[in-house]
């Protein structure tokens, strides 16, 4: 059949942008209610364009073939026991984290995605939000029927849903995502596709992924291969809708800066326990922290990707020097501080092992020796009192408890910033937070804080704490001294 | 038992199946399908009241009139989760592209009979514009429904439109040979002619209708319950009497759709019934609302039916429609209408 | 009840601890040493960055102290 002469790009358009059209019975307010509220300006929506060019008819045939190989996979894992393929069962301790804050990211990025797609009146952008939509619901699926595999053996997986939304650390997490939701569709787009998707989820599914393999772990391995995938279309949605804005009035540039400042700290600082994970948790370490921050962010994202955006007048982002200066710190503060809050989480800190210390040292030159390694002595002195005793005081903005140093002081030298806003008094542990705060006081305010909230009295009786945070008291611990430990050992042995 | 190795004199037992809080869904033995869909959306210690709307809560109940004690016990009847959807939509969309390859082998497009051609034409690229907008209206739905297992039917009913409005394009561009301006006019009529008119008009109300449930409801119990049947079920029977095949082929795909939509919102219906009494006054009043002013804007359409060489009257198809679907859906399924009358009541019994 | 966080140089994370403003110095001293086992009449204290030589018969509201003060303490 000699059918008329088209182009992809034409015929694409045919099968999406020209469905759309401008409606006469309600008003383009009515329509799209939350476009302007923002000042982002966009002249000419059909401007933007879907570089993916995905029709329905090719998603779920490309996705069908990639579920079968997915779950093909993980009902392999559990019939034959992979998890005992494992280097050391200590690796889990990095899937509790991941499982406890990522499949509540997964699904409120599904839901975010719906918002966009709704409310931005673009149909490029509209596509590929409701795709990238469905793309998150499988990655929060995928996730919560892969991580009962280790669910089934161990603890600290088993009710992932309580840690996500009552426990006290995971709060970093949901209040970064639940920021991201309540706010504008641009800034949301801003938010999660370019300051999560394009600038850091390569550290969590490429570094943590290969991280995961070194370590013989084939589920996350599994997970991260083909959630990576899915990423590669959702950070060319982030670029593409970056860059529209940008482009299309003067005006935006201000306004995208001002996201672009908010969201790289935000995602910055929520990732610190990336650095955590790769430089103590993983029994066989592959990259340590700060490569894989030289590599993907400032190699790709500070140098490669805003490099490309000055042209527009977009600078890279504020305090961006700070987090290099940081990237020598940060992973062994946070390893500290939690190895002192054994009893309040639910997943198992440790000590570094001598092999641990030994490659500490090696990719920490400048900061170990000095340093760290000398806290790590004295926490581990018998005489130590290694349990925190009580509720740590957390940053308003991201939530972390109050233990990141004074930059260019590092040591256990915190930093303090506080804000008056209604007579009260805010407190923040960097500058980057206390701008965002400053820049939005009556929403960051609401937040809420895990050690405020329970002194409130709002989780209930503070006998009754682990209960409210779902965890069972085999969940917490030392690492050494875990079930989870010793019954990796145990099946190990039984299996071999 | 799967998880389960005998090694040795020693076994290696799961400590437990599955996730604690599982427990909180009332299914004897849940499945995958219950793992992956049950009480993932976050329902409490919100940090945030959204700048866009600041009196409700991120995920919120208060977005719908209708009420429920526990929403997270809803389970679609097709038990769709990510996988088995793309599973069967992957094996749907074969199905099309080999009925594709039909027309194309056997010349259902280049052969069907012009004055068919000319009613396909009047209606059809039309229809591309109606889906899209349901599919629009779904975005929202899925953003704002309550629970997990309500939202994601919704998810994939909002992909599926799209696929439907991409699958109306296809069979359009099947006959740009014979109507080299299929697209475009359709979109004119769309926008200008006064047999859609209402129809628009029904859609734009739609995507700003913000309370869900009467968006759901709305979509999949009246409009597509009129509409679809309509087009794909009366208009097929009256292109295989024009031997229109490339038409009737690929009118089962767009009923399937519909049966999709159907079967969900029947099963969350009957739970909101079930669940408490005041429901009952609250689905009728989106019915009330909405089923004149379908079963209006079908009435306007139906001078298409007039084209055909070998016509029906289309006042008979729109109540076969109303006897065959509608009545045996609200009347005796679900029974929250009465009874159904057209604007006018016909002399066609 | 007010929340009050108190931070001994070098020991992160401070602790967020509620208090009543009626509560007496003298008593609530007495968390400090508790918790940090420190002499909380042997330390040098700053309230957020300023000077602060609480007496034991005083107050917290008297002393200054309000909801999310900060004391700092060098041991």
């Amino acid at each position: 059949m000699a059918k008329k002469k088209r182009g992809l790009k034409e015929e694409y358009n045919l099968l999406t942008r020209d469905l759309d059209w401008d409606p006469t019975f309600v008003t383009r307010e009515e329509m799209y209610p939350y476009t302007d509220f923002e000042g982002i300006k966009i002249h000419n929506w059909n401007n933007l364009e879907d570089p993916f060019r995905v029709t329905v008819e090719s998603y779920v045939r490309i996705q069908g073939e990639k579920e079968r190989k997915f779950h093909a996979i993980r009902e392999n894992i559990d019939l034959l026991q992979g998890q005992l393929d494992m280097t050391d069962a200590r690796w889990l301790e990095a899937m509790k984290i991941f499982s406890s804050v990522a499949l509540n990211g997964e699904y409120n990025a599904h839901r975010l995605f719906q918002f966009i797609a709704r409310h931005v009146p673009s149909p490029a952008i509209r596509f590929a939000a409701i795709t990238q939509s469905v793309d998150e619901l499988r990655h929060v699926q995928n996730e919560v029927l892969l991580f009962n595999n280790y669910n089934k053996y161990y603890q600290g997986f088993h009710d992932w849903k309580n840690y996500a939304h009552r426990h006290w650390l995971t709060s970093v997490v949901k209040s970064f995502f639940e920021d991201a939701q309540s706010a504008g569709p641009f800034e949301a787009l801003v938010a999660i596709a370019f300051g999560f998707e394009v600038a850091f989820t390569n550290l969590l599914f490429v570094t943590m992924g290969a991280t995961a393999v070194a370590n013989r772990d084939q589920s996350y391995g599994a997970v991260s291969f083909t959630t990576q995938s899915d990423e590669s279309r959702h950070m060319t949605l982030g670029m593409m809708a970056l860059r529209a804005m940008i482009e299309e009035d003067p005006d935006n540039i201000p306004i995208v800066q001002k996201f672009l400042d908010k969201w790289f700290w935000k995602a910055y600082r929520a990732f610190t326990v990336v650095g955590y994970i790769l430089d103590y948790i993983a029994p066989k370490k592959v990259m340590s922290w700060k490569e894989a921050y030289e590599m993907y962010i400032e190699d790709q994202v500070l140098n490669g990707l805003f490099k490309d955006l000055e042209v527009y007048g977009i600078r890279k982002p504020k305090y961006w020097e700070q987090t290099v200066q940081e990237k020598e710190h940060n992973s062994h503060i946070a390893a500290l501080v939690l190895y002192r809050l054994p009893h309040v989480l639910y997943f198992h800190p440790f000590a570094p092992t001598e092999e641990d210390k030994k490659w500490l040292a090696e990719k920490y030159p400048e900061s170990w020796e000095n340093i760290w390694s000398k806290k790590w002595e004295a926490f581990e002195d018998p005489n130590f009192d290694r349990l925190y005793p009580g509720l740590p005081m957390v940053c308003q903005t991201c939530q972390y408890p109050m233990f990141f140093d004074e930059p260019g002081q590092p040591g256990f030298n915190t930093a303090f910033r506080t804000s008056e806003h209604e007579g009260e008094v805010y407190h923040f542990c960097s500058d980057g937070c206390k701008d965002i705060f400053d820049d939005e006081p009556d929403k960051i305010k609401q937040a809420w804080l895990p050690p405020h909230e329970i002194f409130k009295g709002t989780c209930g009786p503070a006998e009754d704490l682990a209960n409210y945070w779902g965890m069972e008291p085999e969940d917490g611990g030392d690492y050494y001294e875990s079930v989870d430990h010793q019954n990796f050992e145990k099946w190990k042995k039984v299996r071999a | 038992m799967a998880n389960y190795t005998q090694v040795g004199s020693e076994a290696i037992k799961p400590i437990r199946k599955t996730y604690s809080y599982m427990s909180g869904l009332k299914v004897k033995r849940p499945t995958t399908y219950d793992e992956c869909t049950y009480n993932l959306e976050p329902k409490e210690n919100f940090h945030y009241k959204p700048i866009w709307n600041p009196e409700l809560n991120i995920f919120d109940e208060r977005r719908t009139r209708v009420k429920c004690e526990d929403w997270e016990q809803f389970r679609d009847p097709s038990k769709f989760y990510y996988a088995t959807y793309c599973y069967n939509r992957a094996d749907f969309q074969s199905r099309i592209k080999g009925q594709f390859e039909a027309a194309d082998r056997y010349g259902w497009f280049e052969k069907m009979d012009p004055a068919f051609i000319d009613t396909v034409r009047e209606f059809l690229p039309v229809l591309r514009h109606f889906v899209f907008g349901e599919s629009v209206a779904f975005m929202h739905v899925g953003r704002t429904a309550v629970g997990t297992a309500i939202e994601q039917c919704a998810t994939y009913q909002c992909y599926d439109e799209l696929g439907t409005a991409q699958l109306l394009t296809r069979i359009c561009l099947g006959l740009e040979e014979q109507v080299p301006s299929i697209l475009q006019d359709g979109k004119q009529k769309w926008m200008e002619d006064e047999k859609f008119l209402k129809l628009r008009a029904l859609t734009e109300r739609l995507m700003v209708t913000w309370d869900w449930a009467e968006a759901l409801i709305a979509t999949n119990l009246v409009l597509d319950s009129i509409v679809y049947p309509l087009f794909f079920e009366e208009m097929t029977a009256v292109a295989m009497e024009n031997g229109a095949i490339g038409y009737a082929a690929f009118s089962q795909f767009l009923m399937e759709m519909y049966e999709y939509e159907k079967s969900y919102t029947t099963a969350l219906v009957k739970m909101l019934l079930a669940d408490r009494p005041e429901n009952k006054e609250v689905i009728q009043s989106y019915i009330k609302k909405w089923l004149p002013e379908v079963i209006e804007a079908a009435e306007e359409m139906l001078p298409v039916f007039d084209l055909p060489r070998k016509a029906i009257d289309g006042k008979l198809a729109l109540e076969n429609v109303l006897e065959k679907h509608v009545k045996p859906l609200l009347i005796d399924e679900l029974q929250i209408v009465s009874s159904i009358q057209t604007r006018q009541v016909w002399e066609v019994k | 009840m007010i929340f009050l966080y108190v931070y001994v140089h070098g020991n992160p994370p401070p602790l967020c601890l509620p208090a009543n403003p009626g509560d007496k110095w003298a008593d609530f001293k007495e968390v400090i040493r508790n918790m940090y086992k420190v002499n909380p009449d042997q330390v040098e204290m700053t309230h957020f960055d300023e000077p602060f030589q609480p007496q034991d018969d005083k107050t917290l509201a008297e002393l200054g102290i309000r909801q999310k003060s900060l004391l700092k303490i060098k041991a």
